[in-house]
């Protein structure tokens, strides 16, 4: 699991990435900064490339700002991922953050997005053709997504 | 960090140490007499009727707290601790109905009380007497008007606060189905509402998890530009957050103005009344789709 | 020390400072040979001592003072030197690397929200905030972040000042065209932090260094 491997005092983790099923799900934690965002995106690619993985979902419900930067990365991750045969979604925007990211001027329309993770896994599913999700399996995720 | 804050009390009275060497004195003196001017003071509060809305135990806690908070300025020059407690004492008071006079009233009979026992006390050394004033006069106006400034911008919070409750009230946001949301808006569309209708919304949305906001502007006569440019950035917000919004009772006039901001129409889900924006928000939610494939349910 | 308990230096002052007032109260009591008569007692002179107005109304100390002579006179000596609270309607952040960008926005929220906006506007302005500040990290070797409540002919609002002598803006013009229509144009977010706010000021100098100003208003 990606976490910050710099020397020094261990961090609470920063991000979690679990399967599930052909989907890979990633929870950011807390606010990242942007060499942490980058850190991410190469760990969650890396991991895409090594599961396969079908679909991912980015869970940025901690993130406190969506900024041009943020914005860029998941841009980034999602074209990346893409080339690596899978779809994201990233879920989890809250109402603010998603209010001044579009005041921002940051037009997100090729990014895929859903409310929450089940939306987000329901989303998947429609556009990978599979059956993958039940309402009830989204309680046994990991809780670092909320 | 106080700013050198001790230095402008002397700054203020625009002399020289000499001056501000007199305050440690005078801090000494309201120290000491502190329980019998305390005492005075809260009698003259209740001989002028002042804070009525509260009682005799409550006038004293918060006379003691006045008073300790009063020569802590004096004796420190900032007026730190005192903006707090004042902004906290209007916290507490303006729900029970406590006017701003009632609140400079009380501050200034203090300042008075502790000027009178000042005058009792040096009464025999006249320029003394005078040099005390000139050091106590312009840090008791400070205080005073600390006071007065922090309950004046607390009751405006509080104004502040009611007005959006009250605007809140007047944009329910309903929801009638699974997923579905309608948000009637009715009347004249201004700024501040419209920030407004954007929280309900987006909040709404969150807290309903809606996919679909019928958003009905039969309503509302016109909007201006920044109005207009404001609820398509609910739009795409609404999308971030996975929701899809058709907005019906679209007149002419507003369409116009979308249209002169730049607004690609095509882009928005427009439907001529309410009734048929709930339609189409069912038919894209699937609920009149065979539910077997609907992978939500 | 922060690093040595894995907690921030926010975090260890904080504890510091509660300490400290502590041992100012038994100090008091000792010299003053004083026990406190009641279990409410200790409670409510450390509230005091740190100067924790919510504590203290939740322990309501003053209703304790009224009752509680020995208190009472205890508190008259803690108001004598209660800890400096910060200044708490402004903030200064020294900007270097990229989670100083982090620490900026977070101190602007705290501002902003002690001058009065709502979340929506919070979030607003402490984007506009990251926006600005990640400038200094790419492009300056350091610099600073100035967050402020003001009030101003009556109205109240939030001044965010980000100033560096880092090798300033060529052509400022360029870098306010707004160019943001997609995620592509990273730029430097000057655009992007001026829709956001109310009030937008750059000042530039090649060699010398930049300065923004920006400002919203309640």
């Amino acid at each position: 699991m990606p976490n910050d491997k710099n020397v020094g005092p261990p961090q609470p983790l920063l991000v979690s990435i679990l399967r599930q099923g052909p989907y890979l799900i990633a929870s950011i934690n807390t606010a990242l900064d942007d060499s942490q965002l980058l850190r991410f995106q190469r760990d969650l690619i890396d991991q895409v490339g090594r599961d396969r993985a079908r679909g991912v979902i980015i869970d940025v419900a901690a993130l406190d700002v969506l900024d041009s930067f943020a914005s860029c990365t998941l841009h980034n991750l999602a074209e990346m991922a893409g080339l690596r045969g899978a779809t994201t979604v990233v879920v989890g925007i809250n109402p603010d953050v998603a209010f001044a990211t579009v005041r921002l001027g940051m037009h997100m329309d090729t990014l895929l997005t859903a409310l929450d993770l089940d939306d987000g896994l329901a989303l998947l599913d429609r556009l990978t053709g599979s059956r993958q999700h039940r309402p009830s399996v989204s309680g046994a995720t990991n809780g670092a997504s909320r | 960090m106080t700013d050198g804050n001790a230095s402008e009390v002397g700054e203020v009275s625009g002399e020289s140490a000499g001056e501000t060497l007199l305050l440690p004195e005078l801090v000494a003196h309201l120290r000491e007499n502190r329980t019998q001017l305390r005492q005075e003071w809260a009698s003259r509060i209740a001989d002028t009727r002042l804070l009525s809305a509260m009682t005799n135990k409550e006038i004293f806690s918060e006379a003691t707290s006045v008073y300790d908070n009063y020569v802590e300025v004096l004796e420190t020059g900032s007026v730190e601790a005192l903006q707090h407690y004042a902004r906290d004492l209007s916290e507490r008071i303006i729900p029970r109905g406590v006017e701003t006079e009632e609140v400079v009233g009380i501050v200034l009979l203090l300042r008075d009380v502790l000027a009178r026992s000042l005058f009792e006390k040096y009464r025999e050394d006249f320029p003394l007497l005078n040099r005390i004033l000139d050091a106590y006069e312009p840090a008791a106006n400070r205080i005073a008007n600390t006071v007065a400034v922090s309950f004046v911008e607390e009751r405006e919070r509080v104004i502040r606060q009611q007005q959006d409750a009250i605007r809140e009230l007047s944009t329910p946001v309903l929801q009638v189905r699974e997923r579905l949301l309608i948000l009637p808006i009715i009347g004249m569309l201004d700024t501040q509402r419209a920030r407004q209708v954007t929280e309900q919304l987006l909040r709404g949305i969150r807290t309903h998890r809606a996919k679909v906001v019928v958003v009905d502007i039969t309503g509302v006569p016109d909007i201006d530009q920044a109005v207009a440019n404001h609820l398509v950035n609910t739009v795409d917000a609404s999308r971030l957050m996975g929701a899809s919004v058709i907005v019906t009772g679209l007149s002419a006039e507003i369409a116009q103005t979308l249209v002169t901001i730049g607004v690609d129409l095509s882009k928005i889900i427009t439907v001529g009344d309410l009734e048929g924006g709930i339609e189409e928000a069912e038919r894209v939610l699937g609920f009149k789709v065979i539910r077997s494939d609907d992978a939500e349910r | 020390m922060a690093a040595r308990r894995g907690s921030t230096p926010g975090a260890i002052a904080a504890q510091l400072n509660r300490t400290r007032a502590k041992l100012r109260v038994e100090y008091l009591l000792a010299q003053a040979g004083i026990t406190p008569p009641s279990d409410r007692c200790r409670p409510v002179l450390y509230a005091l001592s740190m100067g924790d107005r919510r504590r203290q109304r939740d322990l309501d100390t003053a209703g304790h003072l009224l009752e509680c002579d020995p208190c009472l006179r205890l508190s008259a000596e803690l108001f004598d030197r209660r800890p400096q609270a910060d200044n708490a309607d402004e903030s200064r952040v020294l900007v270097s690397v990229d989670a100083d960008v982090v620490t900026a926005r977070r101190k602007g929220r705290e501002i902003a929200a002690r001058a009065g906006f709502a979340a929506t506007e919070l979030t607003v302005i402490a984007t506009a905030i990251s926006e600005i500040a990640r400038n200094i990290v790419k492009f300056a070797e350091r610099g600073e972040v100035v967050i402020r409540v003001v009030t101003e002919e009556g109205r109240r609002g939030v001044t965010v000042v980000a100033r560096d002598s880092g090798p300033g803006i060529a052509d400022i013009a360029e870098a306010l065209r707004d160019g943001f229509s997609t995620y592509h144009g990273l730029g430097l977010g000057l655009p992007g932090a001026r829709r956001l706010m109310d009030e937008f000021d750059i000042v530039s100098e090649k060699g010398k260094g930049t300065t923004v100003t920006m400002a919203k208003w309640l």
